[in-house]
């Protein structure tokens, strides 16, 4: 091995002087970049190895080198990461530059910090269960204040007031997404609503009532306090100043006709809350977050509609995740898990041949087939290799 | 009469590729992406010796290069040639790399290539009598001092033209030639022993 100081090697950078570069060192290193240029060129080389044994080794070990090379990228394992890698690379260069587009919303940046859309999810979900407590607390004290906290009067069922969770926000374009495809539902029990029944003939009842809508308003409150407070902890950004904030529900005062109808009276939302999606940390969550996506995929494939960019890209993101999690980490995850998984990911790639998407979400569509082909055929590896 | 660029795409080609990707096209990332993430992933795999690193070094480089493509401009290289957008690209993969192995500098590692490399799809008989094994040409290029290795890697693992290298490196062509033929022939040296000291094993 060669161990002989050569100045040439300190040189990182910058011009050779003239004194460590001879003209027949010059003369050589231009000879033999002219071979491997032809090479490189596709052009064959007339290099007799008995006129000039020492450039035919330096040649043979350049190829040896680049055949090497080429070794080194011809693994499962390196087509596996490539695929994976572009759909990854391409999809969030075009989710920063969505959101660049569009600096007036801030949900593609929630996103893009959180892995997933879930924020607004999230906010009415935990606050709904607040807003009700709010309301609930306001009326048995009222309750108690007409009744007397010993001697609560007998309550007359046909006079109830009933007040539900605020309806949502209007939400931006990914939750838009969602909703835009939203069948009508036909009204379910909601474990958010909040009965109250007001005492047949009492005095004060419209009192009473004045402060069921105090309530709502309180609630509203409430429900602005703690969404600044989700905002803080979700971007660094001040509350408030997004299109959904602005376009809040005003709050819901109840009409008159809540005060003096005799029938319960429903203030409903008309529109459903979209189903919470916390975002999946562990291997199982992520499994089941999966499953739900393919849920919603069914239902569009189903009923012959276009699939939603949001629930698309979604799908890509948590079939990739775990294809990494089995691949980089495969003593992490179990056999089961994986056979949840490749069956998981056969189901996506079955449904997403299926699908249809608009102009808009080919590309989407497209990542999300390959990459559920991509999570088979990792899952595949992980059962044939251990 | 210099080389086309290496990456198969004619200087026009990869110009209007640039310029597409620079608006935004999808399809133009995607194709830039085709072309220079296997000759980048090698470049990393090499420097660094560990097939996960280099994963997530490749991937954060193309994260950096195609995010920051607006802001990439064709300069004038050497001889009033622009500068190549490859050139562009292993520059910051120079800089990223070195990044990381300032960063690794303090913990313990193992720059052996991992299982999965070792065999590849070659025969236990040819990788014992007939070549080196992968393991042992990367090895002997990170035995080489800075300048060269940097040239070697360029030209041969990522296939970079000579032009391409110098203005991937910011040095002259003749210099990089100087280099590139040193390289090799150190390269050649230590091949030569390590057979050597193969076959005195066998």
């Amino acid at each position: 091995m060669t161990t002989m100081h050569d100045p040439f090697d300190d040189l990182t950078s910058g011009e050779i002087p003239d004194e460590l570069v001879d003209g027949v060192e010059l003369t050589d290193a231009d000879r033999f970049a002219e071979v491997l240029d032809r090479i490189e060129a596709g052009g064959g080389v007339d290099l007799d190895p008995r006129e000039d044994p020492t450039l035919a080794a330096l040649t043979t070990v350049s190829a040896q080198l680049r055949d090497t090379a080429r070794e080194s990228t011809s693994t499962p394992r390196f087509e596996s990461y490539r695929a994976r890698s572009r759909d990854y690379l391409l999809h969030r260069i075009e989710r920063e530059r969505e959101a660049q587009a569009a600096p007036a919303s801030r949900e593609p940046e929630r996103e893009h910090r959180r892995g997933v859309a879930g924020v607004p999810f999230l906010r009415w979900n935990v606050l709904s269960p607040i807003a009700s407590a709010a309301a609930a607390a306001v009326a048995v004290l009222a309750f108690v204040a007409l009744n007397g906290a010993e001697t609560p009067a007998p309550v007359a069922p046909e006079q109830a007031a009933v007040v539900d969770p605020p309806a949502p926000a209007p939400v931006a374009d990914d939750e838009a997404d969602a909703q835009d495809t939203a069948e009508p539902v036909a009204p379910q029990p909601d474990p958010a609503r909040v009965t109250f029944w007001i005492p047949s003939g009492q005095p004060g009842a419209e009192e009473l009532l004045d402060q069921f809508a105090s309530a709502v308003t309180v609630r509203t409150t409430v429900d602005d306090a703690a969404v600044a407070a989700l905002d803080e902890t979700a971007t660094d950004e001040p509350a408030g100043d997004t299109p959904a904030d602005e376009a809040a529900p005003a709050p819901v005062r109840a009409p008159a006709a809540v005060a003096v109808a005799p029938q319960p009276v429903a203030v409903t939302p008309p529109v459903t809350a979209p189903a919470q999606r916390p975002t999946p940390r562990t291997v199982p969550e992520q499994l089941d977050y999966i499953e739900t996506l393919l849920g919603e995929l069914t239902v569009q494939v189903e009923r012959d509609r276009p699939v939603p960019g949001r629930l698309l890209r979604e799908l890509t993101e948590s079939i990739a995740a775990v294809a990494y999690r089995i691949e980089a980490n495969p003593d992490e995850v179990t056999h089961a898990q994986v056979v949840a998984y490749i069956h998981a990911a056969a189901d996506g790639r079955f449904l997403l041949a299926a699908a249809v998407a608009d102009e808009s979400d080919e590309a989407a569509l497209n990542a999300a087939r390959r990459v559920a082909q991509d999570g088979v055929v990792v899952a595949g590896w992980y059962f044939k290799y251990r | 009469m210099p080389n086309p660029p290496s990456n198969g795409l004619t200087p026009d080609e990869e110009r209007s590729l640039v310029d597409r990707a620079r608006s935004g096209e999808q399809d133009a990332l995607g194709a830039l992406y085709d072309a220079y993430s296997e000759r980048l992933y090698r470049y990393c795999l090499t420097r660094v010796g560990d097939e996960t690193d280099a994963e997530d070094l490749a991937e954060d480089i193309f994260l950096k290069v195609l995010g920051a493509i607006e802001r990439f401009e064709w300069r004038p290289g050497e001889g009033g040639q622009r500068i190549p957008f490859g050139a562009w690209l292993f520059r910051i993969a120079r800089n990223e790399v070195a990044s990381y192995q300032r960063r690794q500098a303090t913990r313990p590692h193992s720059a052996e290539l991992p299982e999965s490399l070792h065999d590849g799809r070659r025969g236990p008989a040819e990788l014992a009598e007939t070549k080196l094994t992968i393991e042992e040409v990367f090895r002997a290029v990170r035995e080489l001092p800075d300048a060269q290795r940097e040239v070697i890697l360029l030209r041969f693992s990522s296939g970079l033209t000579v032009a391409e290298t110098a203005a991937a490196l910011g040095k002259k062509v003749p210099n990089v030639k100087v280099l590139q033929h040193k390289g090799v022939q150190r390269l050649r040296a230590i091949f030569a022993t390590t057979e050597t000291q193969r076959a005195g094993g066998r």
